[in-house]
């Protein structure tokens, strides 16, 4: 039972984090690499926060600070970077390959100072670690912080699939991933798309910096990169384009490398997300939710 | 009719675009000409700014008034803070040298080399410090280290190592590791384990690092010796940030006492992990823990013990010397990497001390004597360094308010 | 001045693995191909180049049954990734990648494990390795000057568009990426056979990060801008010496602003360059041309 837990509070981060991989990538064809580094940024900024400089940070305010951090970083980026890189670009195919070189450059900032700062050594997000409330389940313990972390990862992605589903703005979005070009034509304004789904993609890798460095009870510069390659995972197996998709690649995810942890020795617990990619991708190449009308050359 | 100047040119009457294609062949049959010359500019300039070398002093049977010692680490970049625990103890063991005319009329002087970390980058830097300096100090992480090895085996430079850990360092006569194996610390530990009295173990480790492999098929194999029933273990990878799925596999044996064999901030989350499932049994661990637990003081890890081969203070009195000094000097307390460092260039000088010569073959054969018959250091007042390993007593450290203390 | 070659003889060296590295990015994005596979080919050509040198097979032996062993698999994996495109290969083969680092942990004497294998014959000298990187941009030079090169390159801009005019699209596709696996198998045994060591953290996610910043940064477009890419990153540590704790920061951030300032890389300056330097050239006989006519009136 308390292995049904570990995956369920493994899943929800999963998908929190895949989230803002899925959301770019599905919306306007950006396969940005530099959310695990920002996801590391927010954490380290909280570090800094709290135990450099020694102000007093309870959860919820560390919450706040990583998300802020997250969205204006994702912003800068947008800016900066991809907006750029598309203007300048002849075509998409070669935008795509050169703003995922780009994200790979930038991934190499955060990290970069993190190292110059903590070392390599690992650091705390708060002064101290939150003790949260067990409370008993079926014979397993959950605790206060694991029940937020389900509640908010799976609220959110639900939250973004409604909205992407009924709101006009959804549906705006939509439009742009099926043919930018007419959807410009349409009246939708792809900047500023681009700008409000790289701020939520930000927003979240904040959220899940503070979530997780609590969760773990310390982060290092290396914690965003491992997340990184299961959050690819997550999002083919889902199918990109698909919110949906997301929630249960990254709850099938979790289950897959739970049981090849709790069953086997664990040393091929990596490898469950890479096989898991490689089968998806020839046997179903759209995910499990996946638009397969979609021409992507 | 006057010719005028620029009717002589025939060309002129050609259109542009036919101008194209003449350029275009003629740039892309030049491209590997100049891609020659590229090659060759870059090697002149790497020239320019890569200074003179200078070769040691070869025939001189006694020491050069100046002894030039290099330290190739990862100042910069992942690890960066146990490279600079090296540096400091190094600097401190250099100055009390020198200080103290430990080689009479000869001075120390150490270069510090960054690697950042990458083993290219140390082994470009070892291939280069091959003659200029009398002893290299390799790097303190495995990898940079297996890089760095061939190259200064092949060129027989007196090589020390720190940290270290990996087959494929000590792999000449002329290198050798000046840090105790881990592996040889388990039975202190498990000797600790017995007196708890604890009926069973279980173990977690990180299954891609070959020494903690080592530490815990170790733990199963010396069950019956120390009085213990080994129940089983869980293995995860130290890419792995969610090991909470390892830790209930583990629970689930209902083991009276845990071995943790992680490295990085896993040992702070496994802290967390244990303390919320209610877990008070008796914890081991190993080295790494501590540089786990380091940058988080995580007060949930307080009682676990594992066996070091240094703790400040230290037990005997060039220990206690040295913690004085480094806190005066740095406004910190010393960790082991810089007391092992700090032992490091000692051995280093009484090896030259010894030998008397900076000839790399006599201070090879150097490295290996004064170690041989017992070696005075931080880390040991006897310390044995056999075929290039180091082998101490080791001190059993307990994590307590933020850091170690040592109990045994 | 001896002694200077033997210290810059690591940095030729790396230079020549990188070279064929950079040379496998840049065949396959060059066409459009988005294939990371050639870091894996790379893990792949080492342990069995490795094998075959710790059992005494001759040098020129082990580089041709490592060069036919990656061809053929190699073809292989590209018949069976034949209907994937763009981000969708690239994650895939991404895939492929981080399944070889697993097994090569878990690959027991032939990999040597997590540790790998070390005390490989000192097999190549630097001399025969940097002539091996030479045979590889002569061959891709005489490839992208002949017919077949520039069809491959057609394939980057328009797919359909080959197709359309005839191109036998799919073999050539396959043919560029079986040529990829080639390369970095040859890189990978070079590496091995010239350090003598090679193990799973050699190969991986942050060698696929190398091998593209080589490729995009030099200029995806020609062979010279891999060779031009391997030569920066090799000697970019160096040059960067007095950055001290700052090289890594300096290093993503060169890599930014190379990709967002010109997406053709150092190759597309060159070539803006000179056609500039030429189009001023042409202007002015374009002037004497009209004057000669004035007067001729």
């Amino acid at each position: 039972m308390q292995q049904v837990i570990n995956a369920a509070v493994l899943g929800s981060i999963y998908s929190l984090f895949a989230f803002g991989i899925g959301l770019p990538w599905g919306t306007m064809n950006v396969l940005n690499l530099a959310h695990g580094s920002i996801f590391l940024l927010c954490g380290f900024i909280c570090y800094v926060l709290s135990v450099k400089a020694r102000v007093p940070l309870n959860l919820p305010e560390a919450a706040a600070v990583a998300i802020a951090v997250g969205v204006c970083a994702d912003w800068l980026i947008e800016l900066i970077v991809f907006r750029q890189i598309r203007r300048r670009s002849s075509n998409d195919g070669e935008a795509q390959l050169l703003m995922v070189i780009g994200s790979v450059g930038i991934a190499g900032i955060p990290i970069a100072i993190a190292n110059n700062v903590t070392g390599g050594v690992p650091f705390m997000i708060l002064q101290q670690p939150t003790h949260s409330r067990e409370h008993e389940l079926f014979g397993a313990s959950i605790s206060n912080l694991e029940i937020s972390i389900i509640a908010l990862s799976v609220g959110i992605v639900v939250a973004a699939a409604l909205w992407v589903r009924f709101s006009r703005h959804g549906r705006g979005l939509r439009a742009i991933a099926v043919d930018p070009e007419i959807a410009s034509l349409m009246g939708i304004s792809r900047s500023r798309a681009s700008a409000i789904v790289m701020g939520i993609s930000g927003g979240t890798a904040g959220l899940a910096g503070v979530l997780f460095g609590e969760y773990l009870a310390s982060l290092q510069s290396t914690s965003g990169e491992d997340l990184l390659l299961k959050g690819f995972a997550v999002v083919v197996v889902g199918g990109v384009g698909s919110l949906w998709g997301l929630l249960v690649g990254a709850f099938a995810l979790a289950v897959g490398e739970v049981v090849v942890t709790a069953t086997t020795s664990g040393v091929w617990t990596d490898g469950v997300s890479f096989a898991l990619i490689i089968v998806i991708l020839l046997l179903r190449p759209n995910g499990i939710f996946g638009r397969a009308t979609v021409d992507r050359t | 009719m006057l010719d005028s100047p620029t009717a002589t040119k025939p060309q002129s009457s050609v259109s542009p675009t036919a101008l194209a294609v003449p350029a275009r062949n003629r740039k892309s049959k030049s491209l590997p000409l100049g891609f020659i010359a590229g090659v060759i500019a870059v090697l002149l300039l790497a020239a320019c700014s890569s200074s003179a070398s200078n070769s040691t002093s070869s025939s001189s049977s006694s020491l050069p008034k100046a002894i030039k010692l290099v330290n190739i680490d990862g100042l910069t970049g992942a690890g960066a803070a146990y490279a600079t625990y090296i540096k400091q103890g190094m600097q401190l063991a250099v100055d009390d040298i020198n200080s103290s005319h430990y080689l009479t009329h000869s001075s120390l002087s150490m270069t510090f080399e960054d690697s950042t970390g990458s083993p290219s980058t140390a082994a470009s830097l070892a291939s280069q410090a091959v003659g200029k300096y009398t002893v290299v100090f390799g790097p303190n992480d495995s990898g940079s280290a297996v890089a760095v090895a061939p190259i200064l085996a092949r060129n027989n430079v007196p090589t020390v190592f720190t940290q270290a850990g990996s087959p494929g360092v000590l792999i000449a006569k002329n290198i050798v590791r000046l840090t105790p194996l881990q592996t040889s610390f388990v039975p202190k530990t498990l000797q600790y384990l017995e007196s708890t009295k604890a009926k069973s173990l279980a173990v977690i480790y990180d299954s891609d690092y070959p020494t903690l492999m080592d530490e815990a098929n170790d733990m199963k194999s010396m069950a019956s010796k120390y009085n213990y029933k080994y129940l089983g273990s869980a293995a995860v990878l130290s890419t792995t940030s969610d090991i909470s799925s390892a830790v209930s596999k583990l629970l689930a044996f209902h083991p009276a006492a845990i071995a943790v064999l992680l490295v990085g901030a896993q040992n702070s989350s496994l802290g967390s992990l244990l303390s919320q499932a209610n877990f008070h049994g008796p914890v081991i661990s190993a080295e790494g823990a501590l540089a786990g637990l380091l940058g988080s003081k995580n007060s949930e890890a307080n009682g676990w013990t594992w066996t070091a081969d240094w703790n400040p203070p230290g037990t005997n009195q060039k220990s206690k010397i040295f913690t004085s000094q480094f806190e005066a000097k740095f406004h910190a307390t010393p960790t082991l990497w810089s007391a092992e460092a700090y032992d490091a260039v000692y051995y280093a000088a009484a090896a030259l001390k010894a030998a008397n010569s900076t000839v790399a073959a006599k201070v090879d054969a150097a490295l290996a004597t004064v170690g041989a018959n017992g070696f005075n250091g931080i880390l040991g007042s006897h310390l044995l360094v056999r075929n290039g390993q180091e082998y101490s007593n080791g001190f059993l450290v307990r994590w307590e308010n933020g850091g170690g203390t040592i109990v045994g | 001045m001896i002694s200077w070659f033997t210290g810059q003889t690591i940095l030729l060296q790396q230079l020549a693995v990188n070279v064929l590295l950079a040379l496998s990015f840049q065949v396959v994005l060059r066409s459009g191909v988005f294939s990371f596979a050639s870091v894996g080919f790379f893990g792949l050509g080492a342990y069995l180049g490795a094998n075959l040198a710790m059992h005494h097979v001759p040098v020129i032996g082990v580089l041709v049954a490592v060069a036919v062993a990656s061809w053929v698999v190699g073809y292989g994996l590209a018949r069976m990734f034949a209907g994937l495109r763009g981000l969708y290969l690239g994650m895939i083969t991404f895939a492929f990648d981080q399944i070889v680092v697993v097994l090569g942990e878990n690959g027991g004497s032939f990999t040597g494990g997590a540790v790998g294998l070390y005390g490989i014959p000192l097999a190549l000298t630097t001399a025969e390795a940097l002539l091996l990187a030479f045979l590889g941009c002569v061959v891709m030079s005489q490839l992208e000057r002949r017919a077949l090169g520039r069809a491959i390159a057609i394939l980057r801009v328009d797919e359909r568009l080959g197709r359309a005019q005839g191109f036998a699209v799919d073999s050539q596709r396959r043919f560029v990426f079986a040529l990829s696996a080639t390369l970095g198998g040859l890189a990978g045994v070079t590496s091995a056979l010239l350090t003598t060591t090679i193990g799973p953290t050699d190969f991986g996610y942050e060698l696929i990060v190398t091998g593209l910043t080589m490729a995009v940064v030099g200029g995806v477009v020609s062979w010279a801008g891999a060779a031009i890419g391997a030569f920066a990153v090799t000697w970019f540590p160096t040059f960067a010496q007095g950055l001290a704790s700052y090289q890594a920061l300096v290093y993503s951030t060169l890599i930014v602003v190379v990709v967002v300032l010109e997406p053709n890389g150092v190759v597309g300056l060159i070539r803006r360059g000179t056609y500039a330097l030429w189009a001023g050239r042409r202007r002015a006989l374009q002037r004497a041309d009209r004057e000669g006519a004035e007067v001729r009136e």
